[in-house]
């Protein structure tokens, strides 16, 4: 990931983002470092981020600044972390947004491979699920049903035992 | 609601993956959540729950072989309509909750607690579920304590078990059991064990089960942990047993004196045909050992001695063996610093012998003069087939010795020349060799430093050759107008199936020039692009190239380029 020249930005280097409807965004050099969302930059000054709005990436690029100083967490880390349920009181603030941008914020951590970020959005929208009937998950999320009463009702049977716990 | 990718949703799902109940209610939402929450939800529910609805649903999945287990205990099965997923499929492991499960599924409404017979119908039940998982999945995994037990017992049972792999970390009981089970079985045909510890009495047991087996063909010992004492006791074995062909003994720690037990088994072995033995550090000694068994040995046909260390002296005396020996056809000496004495001695043997078609001697510090000495045999030989020299030190001069070789060999199919030195110029030499050549189908010269010229030099050639099928040029410092050569290629060859430029500098521009290439192109199959600097408008004009191609069945780009999602 890190490799040869994006290893050797220091505090007061800055780069600039933009974004696909073309807002710009200064930002510390270190945070294009960390997450290979910059694969696209190439260890110039600018670098294109399509497929992800100003409104948006100003959302995550606010996350990536106030994460700046957390420990690295190596690829082996991954099951270690995922198990870990708590969300920190600023990132649950922070995630406390409409659920469009929740998802966009998914989206574009996933695009950007911004894995903690993705780890944390997913963990919310697991939270959200929390004691809610299937019909109330779906008018949570606005889904629809397509599901035959018969198949609905034979998946509710042979999967029943996980009910209980 | 905003449509996630799977992968997204996956990840959603799968911090929920122990809550079982959040889990049931998603699998109700829809269609699509559901077919991506079976697997997380039935992955290791018997390492959680004691339940008796999840036996049932387990039930379900039995085969009639399975069934006639429970029929003299008259245990009635559910009878539900067929299951709509194959759920066991998903199921990794078998935990203790299955002894606690069926207990309690037995307990309630279907009969009476604590009838006489009881144990007897919870060990029914168990071995007809443990059957299944080894029939649904065909390897077993994380079986815990009780499961082996049931295992043990399903191997002696059932005769349609033909293949195991058992990746628990097998207790030395488990181990005498599963021998004691090996002597009864008459169907198993493969067996292979994970990296478990095989001490004297295990070993013991195992050896015992092997001279009675009369059904195993294959034994796959790979990474298990073997003391000189056990070794030297296992491979008696092979003095008497007759049904193995296949014996992966890959890392196992035999060092010097288990290879040399193993060789004196063998001398009186007529059954293997195929032997691993690399990463064991059976030295000179061990090498020489074997060299033995290939003087009288006539069954033997695929030996691996890899990262064994069994240097020039070692090599030597195979290589005599070499001389008679007609049934060896294929022989992996890499990484085992044969030294330029070795080779001197191999090419010897290659003189005489008529039977070996596949040869590698990767990772063994070949340089120039070790190539050369290899090519003059090369130039005459008509029976390897495949020669792999890969990580080694063979720089443009042994490179040109090789294209030399190939402008007369008429035998030679695949040869692979990754990790070298070859450079341009070697890239140019054998490129020449590709307009006389005629025979030669796979060619893998990554991580060359080829460049450009000598992408070049190959792309020109490759208009006029008609037998190569597959090229890797990955990571050769290539740039867009060597892409733009080799695309150039493309359109005129009919016959390259597969083409491997991953790691060169091909750009947006390269990649569009590809793209073009493909639309004309109606051999190639296979094209991977992986960390090559290609941009979104290269990439989706390669989407679209794909789209339009009939013959091109796997277009690989997506990792490390700058394209969008």
């Amino acid at each position: 990931m890190d490799n040869g020249t994006s290893n050797s930005a220091s505090e007061n280097e800055t780069i600039t983002l933009k974004s696909c409807d073309g807002i710009e965004f200064h930002i510390d050099a270190r945070i294009a470092n960390r997450y290979t969302l910059l694969n696209n930059w190439n260890g110039g000054e600018s670098a294109c981020i399509p497929n992800v709005n100003g409104k948006v990436l100003e959302k995550v690029l606010e996350w990536c600044e106030h994460h700046i100083n957390d420990p690295q967490l190596n690829c082996g880390d991954d099951d270690s972390r995922r198990r870990n349920t708590i969300i920190e009181e600023w990132d649950e603030n922070f995630l406390s947004c409409d659920q469009d941008m929740l998802f966009e914020i998914i989206l574009a951590a996933n695009y950007l491979e911004i894995k903690p970020l993705l780890d944390l959005g997913c963990k919310t929208v697991a939270n959200m699920m929390k004691s809610k009937s299937p019909e109330e998950i779906r008018s949570a999320f606005n889904i629809d049903n397509d599901y035959t009463p018969e198949e609905e009702e034979q998946f509710r049977k042979e999967n029943e035992w996980a009910e209980d716990y | 609601m905003l449509a996630l990718p799977n992968e997204c949703l996956f990840e959603i799902f799968n911090n929920l993956r122990t809550n079982y109940k959040r889990l049931f209610s998603c699998l109700l939402v829809n269609r699509h959540w559901c077919r991506i929450i079976i697997p997380i939800l039935w992955r290791e529910p018997l390492k959680h729950v004691n339940n008796r609805k999840l036996i049932s649903s387990y039930l379900l999945a039995l085969n009639a072989e399975e069934q006639a287990l429970l029929i003299p205990f008259k245990i009635i099965l559910p009878n539900y309509s067929n299951p709509l997923f194959e759920y066991t499929s998903y199921t990794e492991v078998v935990g203790r909750f299955l002894y606690d499960g069926i207990t309690s599924w037995l307990n309630e409404g279907y009969y009476k607690p604590r009838i006489h017979d009881f144990d007897e119908r919870v060990s029914a039940v168990r071995s007809s579920l443990i059957a299944m998982f080894l029939r649904t999945k065909s390897c077993c995994n994380h079986f815990g304590s009780v499961g082996i037990k049931a295992l043990m017992e399903a191997i002696s049972k059932f005769t349609y078990l033909t293949s195991l792999k058992i990746y628990d970390r097998l207790s030395s009981e488990n181990v005498k059991s599963l021998a004691e089970a090996l002597c009864k079985n008459i169907s198993l045909t493969s067996l292979s064990l994970g990296k478990i510890s095989i001490g004297i009495e295990e070993s013991k047991a195992l050896m015992e089960a092997l001279c009675k087996t009369t059904s195993l063909t294959s034994l796959d010992l790979k990474g298990c942990n073997f003391s000189t004492e056990s070794c030297k006791t296992l491979v008696k074995a092979f003095q008497i047993n007759d049904t193995i062909t296949s014996l992966d003994l890959y890392g196992v720690g035999f060092s010097i004196e288990g290879g040399k037990a193993l060789a004196e088994a063998l001398c009186m072995n007529n059954t293997l045909i195929s032997l691993n033995i690399g990463s064991n550090d059976i030295d000179i000694e061990g090498g020489k050992a074997l060299a033995k068994v290939l003087d009288k040995n006539t069954t033997l046909t695929s030996l691996d001695l890899r990262k064994n260390n069994i240097g020039i002296e070692g090599t030597k005396a195979l290589a005599k063996a070499l001389y008679k020996n007609t049934s060896l056809t294929s022989l992996n000496l890499s990484n085992n610093n044969i030294a330029l004495e070795g080779i001197k001695a191999l090419v010897e043997a290659f003189y005489k012998n008529t039977a070996l078609t596949s040869l590698d001697l990767g990772y063994n510090n070949i340089d120039s003069e070790g190539v050369k000495a290899l090519a003059k045999t090369f130039c005459k030989n008509t029976t390897i087939t495949s020669l792999i020299l890969n990580n080694n030190k063979i720089n443009a001069e042994g490179g040109k010795a090789l294209a030399n070789a190939l402008c007369m060999n008429t035998t030679l199919i695949s040869l692979d020349l990754w990790g070298n030195q070859l450079e341009s110029e070697g890239g140019n030499s054998l490129a020449e060799a590709l307009y006389i050549n005629t025979t030669l189908s796979s060619l893998n010269l990554g991580i060359n430093n080829i460049g450009t010229e000598g992408a070049k030099a190959l792309a020109n050639a490759l208009c006029k050759n008609t037998s190569l099928t597959s090229l890797c040029l990955s990571q050769n410092s290539i740039d867009s107008e060597g892409v733009k050569a080799l695309a150039e290629a493309l359109s005129r060859n009919t016959t390259l199936t597969s083409l491997f430029l991953s790691s060169n500098n091909i750009g947006d521009e390269g990649g569009k020039l590809l793209a073009k290439a493909l639309h004309v192109n109606t051999a190639l199959n296979c094209l991977v692009l992986h960390h090559a600097n290609i941009g979104i408008e290269g990439g989706k004009k390669l989407v679209e190239a794909f789209h339009k191609n009939n013959t091109l069945t796997s277009l690989h780009f997506l990792i490390g380029n700058n394209i969008s999602y």
